[in-house]
C-alpha cells in the first residue's frame, strides 16, 4: 500500500511532530508510515484523514501486490 | 487501545543499566572469581566463606541480568504507540523463529554426532541458553529496528 501522507502534510506546511502531537502518535511513526515501513491501523488512518482534511481514498492506494 | 502489562517508562534506563551490569559480573564471576582471589582481597577469611561470597556475587549478578532484562523487554516507550506495538510483535515473532531453530539444530546435532547432554547440569545449561537466546533475540531485533527508525527519522 502507498501513501501520500507527506506530500499532504507539506501542502498543510506541517512538521511531522506537529502532526504525530494532533494525531497522538510518535514523529517515528509519521516518519515510518510517511516511508512505507509501517502500514497504519483503520483507526489511525481516519486520525490521519481528520487532521489532514482529506479522504482516506486520496491518502491510502492499493498496489498491484496488495 | 489498551495496552496491558507493561511498567512505566522509568524502568527502561533502570534495566539498560542492570543487564549488562549483571551479566558483566556474572561472566566475570564465571571465569575470573576464584577462592584464592577473593582471600587475597579478604585477608584472612575462611575457604567457606570466601566460597559463600563468590556464590552469593554470582546469585546476585545473574538475577539483576535477568531483573534488568525485565524491565527492559516489558516497560513502555517514552511515546508508546500503535506502531511499537506492532514492532513489539515482529520481534518475538523473530524471537521465537530463533529459538526455535535453535532447538531443531541442537538436536539435530545431538541425533547425528551421538552428543549426549552430560547430566542435569548439562540440560539445565541448555535449557538457560535457550531461554536467553529467545530474550537477546527479542531485544536485539526490536532494539535495532527502533533506533535505526529513530536515527533516520532524526535524520530528515
Amino acid at each position: 500500500m502507498k501513501n501520500n501522507i507527506r506530500e499532504e502534510r507539506l501542502e498543510k506546511a506541517m512538521t511531522q511532530q506537529a502532526l504525530a502531537e494532533t494525531i497522538g502518535v510518535s514523529r517515528q511513526t509519521i516518519f515510518a508510515i510517511e516511508t512505507g515501513k509501517y502500514i497504519p491501523s483503520a483507526i489511525l488512518v481516519l486520525k490521519l484523514s481528520k487532521a489532514l482534511a482529506k479522504p482516506v481514498e486520496s491518502l491510502f492506494s492499493l498496489e498491484k501486490s496488495d | 487501545m489498551q495496552r496491558s502489562f507493561l511498567l512505566p517508562y522509568r524502568f527502561k534506563p533502570v534495566g539498560a543499566v542492570m543487564m549488562p551490569a549483571g551479566l558483566i559480573i556474572w561472566i566475570w564471576g564465571q571465569l575470573k572469581l576464584s577462592q584464592d582471589s577473593i582471600a587475597k582481597v579478604f585477608m584472612g577469611i575462611v575457604p567457606e566463606n570466601a566460597h559463600l561470597l563468590k556464590v552469593t556475587i554470582l546469585v546476585i549478578s545473574f538475577f539483576s541480568c535477568l531483573i534488568g532484562m525485565f524491565f527492559l523487554v516489558f516497560s513502555k516507550e517514552k511515546e508508546e504507540d500503535e506502531y511499537v506495538a506492532n514492532l513489539r510483535l515482529k520481534s518475538f515473532q523473530l524471537a521465537a523463529f530463533v529459538q526455535m531453530t535453535f532447538f531443531l539444530l541442537a538436536f539435530l546435532y545431538i541425533f547425528l554426532f551421538k552428543k549426549e547432554l552430560s547430566g542435569d547440569a548439562g540440560l539445565e545449561l541448555f535449557l538457560i541458553a535457550s531461554i536467553l537466546l529467545f530474550w537477546f533475540s527479542y531485544i536485539s531485533c526490536y532494539q535495532f529496528v527502533l533506533i535505526k527508525n529513530k536515527l533516520q527519522a532524526n535524520e530528515e
